[in-house]
């Protein structure tokens, strides 16, 4: 069980690391405010539907994990600690810990933007564990393959403007799934209506997470 | 049985051909000291030595008594201390050297404040590797280098940053690397250093 050990002790790092500069933390959460607070002024009085709420929650998140989601490599990269930890890790033990790390992350993040759009753009109804379902394995899809795009961005010069561009279209299945569960949820059509969304969120992040374990250690390497 | 073999190699940084058909092997109880002009590829020899960049050209293969292994398969038996080694500055030594010893399998604890009496920083412990001064660094890099009791050493320009204490240091941790079985690699252009190696080899 060396990978598990080796990734929990990377977890445990990020996590003291994270309390103690708040970089990636403090980056999502900011972000997350800044853009709800300016949806929900634009939007104002009017009603939204179901469809709309589900894209904007989405949205949000999206836009809010490119600006954080990269931090645990990029940041490796520029302050030049990946050395000791290439001498010390596996391949396998980076990604999982860094993994588990973005996913803590982006779960704070999911309930951060949960409260602050109770507060400025009221969910009325919604099938609640559906939703939650929904956002727990979309971002573990985000999670998963924004974990392996940014130590390949990490190794490139331009680190900040690459991440998204290059996230982006790996990133759509778990968008569109995650839309599409979201707006089912608050719509209250019932978990089984959104069975092919579940489906294809658990598919993408297994298959993201072994493509992961089998290609890290080239991208880590060198 | 521990031995290095270079066979041909080479390395290109875009256009620009750092070194070719480096032909070596470093023998156990071996201390091999490289020296060449500033850009002649020491520290990029070093890095493909121990495993952290790939060559353009040819391989390195270490021998030991499993047989010849590439570097990332005798990971555990390295010890690595360069400038471009870096220990995460918001956290002390101590929990440095805890994280490294958790992901390399070793005891933490009180092993690793031993270590860190070695190299003189058993008193500054619980202070973040960011307020030491360069000199103070170089010191816990020193003691990262050394947790795993490696069999194949690289050393970059040891004893930069370091005072005299510090530079006796250096000299300590290789004269305790005497091992008939360990093999030391160092990189230097200080004249202090080269005492150090039992063997040369010029680059450039």
């Amino acid at each position: 069980m060396n990978w598990a050990r080796g990734a929990a002790a990377i977890l445990a790092k990020d996590l003291k690391s994270e309390l103690r500069g708040r970089a990636a933390l403090n980056a999502v959460v900011l972000f997350a405010v800044v853009t709800l607070t300016a949806v929900s002024y634009s939007i104002g009085g009017y009603g939204i539907t179901a469809e709309i709420q589900a894209s904007l929650l989405w949205i949000v998140l999206f836009f809010a994990a490119m600006a954080g989601l990269s931090r645990s490599f990029v940041v490796e990269a520029e302050k030049g600690t990946q050395t000791a930890l290439r001498l010390t890790a596996t391949g396998a033990q980076v990604y999982l810990g860094k993994f588990a790390f973005n996913l803590l992350l982006l779960l704070v993040l999911d309930a951060v933007v949960l409260a602050l759009f109770q507060i400025l753009l009221p969910i009325t109804t919604a099938d609640w564990p559906l939703l939650v379902l929904g956002l727990l394995l979309g971002s573990a899809g985000l999670a998963a393959s924004s974990t392996l795009i940014a130590a390949i961005v990490a190794q490139a010069g331009v680190k900040g403007a690459l991440f998204t561009v290059l996230a982006f279209p790996i990133l759509v299945p778990v968008l569109i799934a995650g839309i599409g569960a979201t707006r089912k949820a608050l719509a209250m059509d019932g978990l089984q209506s959104a069975g092919s969304e579940i489906q294809l969120l658990v598919s993408y992040t297994g298959i993201m997470i072994t493509m992961a374990l089998l290609l890290f250690d080239h991208i880590w390497k060198d | 049985m521990a031995e290095i073999l270079l066979k041909s190699l080479g390395r290109v940084f875009g256009e620009r051909r750092v070194f070719a058909d480096v032909d070596l092997t470093v023998e156990a109880g071996e201390r091999l000291l490289i020296r060449g002009p500033n850009g002649s590829g020491k520290s990029t020899l070093v890095k493909i030595m121990a495993g952290l960049l790939e060559p353009t050209e040819g391989r390195v293969l270490y021998r030991t008594e499993g047989g010849e292994k590439p570097p990332e398969e005798v990971r555990s038996e390295i010890g690595y201390l360069a400038p471009d080694l870096v220990l995460y500055e918001e956290l002390t030594p101590m929990e440095n050297l805890d994280f490294f010893a958790r992901l390399r399998g070793l005891p933490t604890g009180r092993a690793n404040l031993e270590l860190l009496d070695r190299v003189g920083l058993k008193d500054r412990a619980e202070d973040p590797v960011g307020t030491f001064s360069t000199g103070l660094k170089q010191r816990a890099k020193m003691a990262f280098a050394l947790q795993n009791r490696p069999r194949f050493l690289f050393l970059d320009e040891p004893g930069s940053n370091l005072d005299d204490l510090g530079r006796d240091l250096v000299r300590r941790m290789v004269e305790d690397h005497r091992d008939p079985d360990a093999v030391v690699v160092i990189a230097s252009n200080d004249p202090e250093e080269f005492r150090y190696g039992t063997r040369t080899y010029e680059l450039g």
